[in-house]
């Protein structure tokens, strides 16, 4: 009997103790947040080459009116110029992949000293305004200026092909916004060996990074 | 016979003993007692944001910050949007369906850009209490953004006399408010440059608690 007394006593102790633990006065302010974060994309719209006519002949057309002609300029763009020949001999095709973010452009019977140049058309697909951060032409990382960049494709100390990329870094461009233009020139130089004539590749990323991040840390 | 008068008489001295024991004389003081209890009580009175603009004519950010009352009306701005500006970015804290809720909402987030969502509660209760704040949340992005010190919750005292005046976030929770004190609640968020943030959606729940100041909550 004495033990079922000390235990109940016991029992109200515990309870009492409980009861002093959430006795603490409190008043409570709930919040429900909710968070969408922002995206950042881009992608290419449409894309011109200067010269993509081909030939009607394979081999070339010659005396062709001057809008058929082929294009030349000078090594290293000299003179910042280019001009027309008097045949149609080469061309070249591009073609844009399905998701907007790689352009395939192909020189087709290519020959030194042949010129075409390339305009690409982007626009912001995303949510937040972007701006040119930097191109990798060639493994080369460019943030500025005009890169001018030469391939030695056969790798036998002479220059094949040259590539000029134009201008546009920290250009900004703001969701729905008209395209941005984007241009670069190319141009096969005389050492270009022929059997690689025909398999002209090249690569150029272009790196973009939501405004207020311009320019991203070296 | 003789035992009827034993019994009577024993009813007689019986009575008479009572009668002594109620014949001294008394005088009482009585005590009449009230407690009136103090109380714990948080309201949010006030409710701000930011909206993060881009001024098209400068390429710059625009941040503005306000403060509304619980009826819409703003009481106070840090600026106006940019004429030429797009809003790209925005969050803000409105009441909730429910007495003593707040909806937080950060819209379209983006990296390098704090982006604050804050109220301001006013403490009417007559106990002075610790304010505290707990965050719970279901999305691992978001629960890492917590733990990283990217986002959370800071809070501090204001002087409401002769208007909101505007005041940086300078401690964490928690805060000790006394009766009549108002305090700002930020619930800010910064997104690192990292390409995983793009394009998420989170939710959160959050509790800002005012406990007695004399109980420390384990």
């Amino acid at each position: 009997m004495k033990r079922i007394g000390l235990l109940c006593l016991a029992l109200v102790l515990a309870l009492g103790t409980l009861g002093i633990g959430y006795a603490h006065w409190m008043d409570t302010i709930y919040i429900e947040g909710q968070v969408t974060t922002g995206s950042l994309c881009w992608e290419l719209t449409d894309c011109d080459l200067k010269d993509e006519i081909p030939p009607t002949n394979p081999g070339g057309d010659a005396d062709v009116p001057e809008y058929l002609a082929d294009y030349t300029c000078n090594n290293g763009f000299a003179g910042d110029n280019y001009w027309r020949l008097d045949k149609n001999v080469a061309w070249g095709t591009q073609n844009i992949s399905a998701d907007g973010k790689t352009i395939t452009v192909t020189l087709n019977n290519a020959y030194p000293c042949y010129f075409n140049g390339l305009t690409i058309y982007v626009k912001n697909c995303g949510t937040v305004p972007m701006k040119i951060d930097h191109v990798v032409i060639n493994g080369q990382t460019y943030t500025g200026g005009v890169p001018y960049v030469q391939y030695d494709f056969n790798g036998d100390g002479a220059f094949d092909f040259e590539l000029s990329y134009k201008d546009n870094f920290g250009a900004q461009l703001d969701p729905g916004e008209d395209p941005l233009e984007i241009s670069m020139w190319m141009h096969v130089l005389q050492p270009c060996p022929q059997s690689q004539l025909d398999t002209l590749t090249f690569n150029i990323t272009l790196v973009a990074v939501q405004w207020n991040g311009y320019p991203l840390p070296g | 016979m003789k035992k009827i008068g034993l019994l009577s008489l024993a009813l007689v001295l019986a009575l008479g003993t009572l009668g002594v024991a109620y014949a001294h004389w008394t005088d009482t003081i009585t005590i009449e007692g009230t407690v009136n209890t103090g109380s714990v009580d948080i309201n949010v009175e006030y409710y701000s944001g930011t909206d993060i603009y881009k001024d098209v004519s400068n390429d710059g950010i625009v941040v503005v910050k306000w403060v509304k009352d619980a009826t819409g009306q703003i009481i106070w701005s840090n600026g106006t949007p940019p004429a030429n500006g797009i809003l790209v970015a925005w969050a803000c804290a409105e009441p909730g369906e429910e007495n003593d809720t707040v909806v937080v909402t950060y819209n379209n987030t983006f990296p390098c850009q704090n982006l604050t969502a804050d109220f301001i509660v006013h403490y009417t209760g007559t106990v002075p209490a610790h304010v505290y704040a707990e965050i719970d949340t279901d999305d691992p992005w978001l629960e890492g953004l917590w733990n990283s010190g990217d986002a959370g919750v800071y809070g501090a005292l204001v002087d409401m006399e002769g208007g909101y005046q505007f005041i940086e976030p300078i401690e964490q929770l928690p805060i000790q408010m006394h009766y009549c004190d108002y305090a700002k609640v930020w619930l800010w968020l910064h997104l690192p440059q990292d390409d995983a943030y793009m394009n998420l959606t989170g939710s959160f729940n959050a509790t800002i608690t005012a406990v007695q100041w004399n109980y420390t909550p384990e």
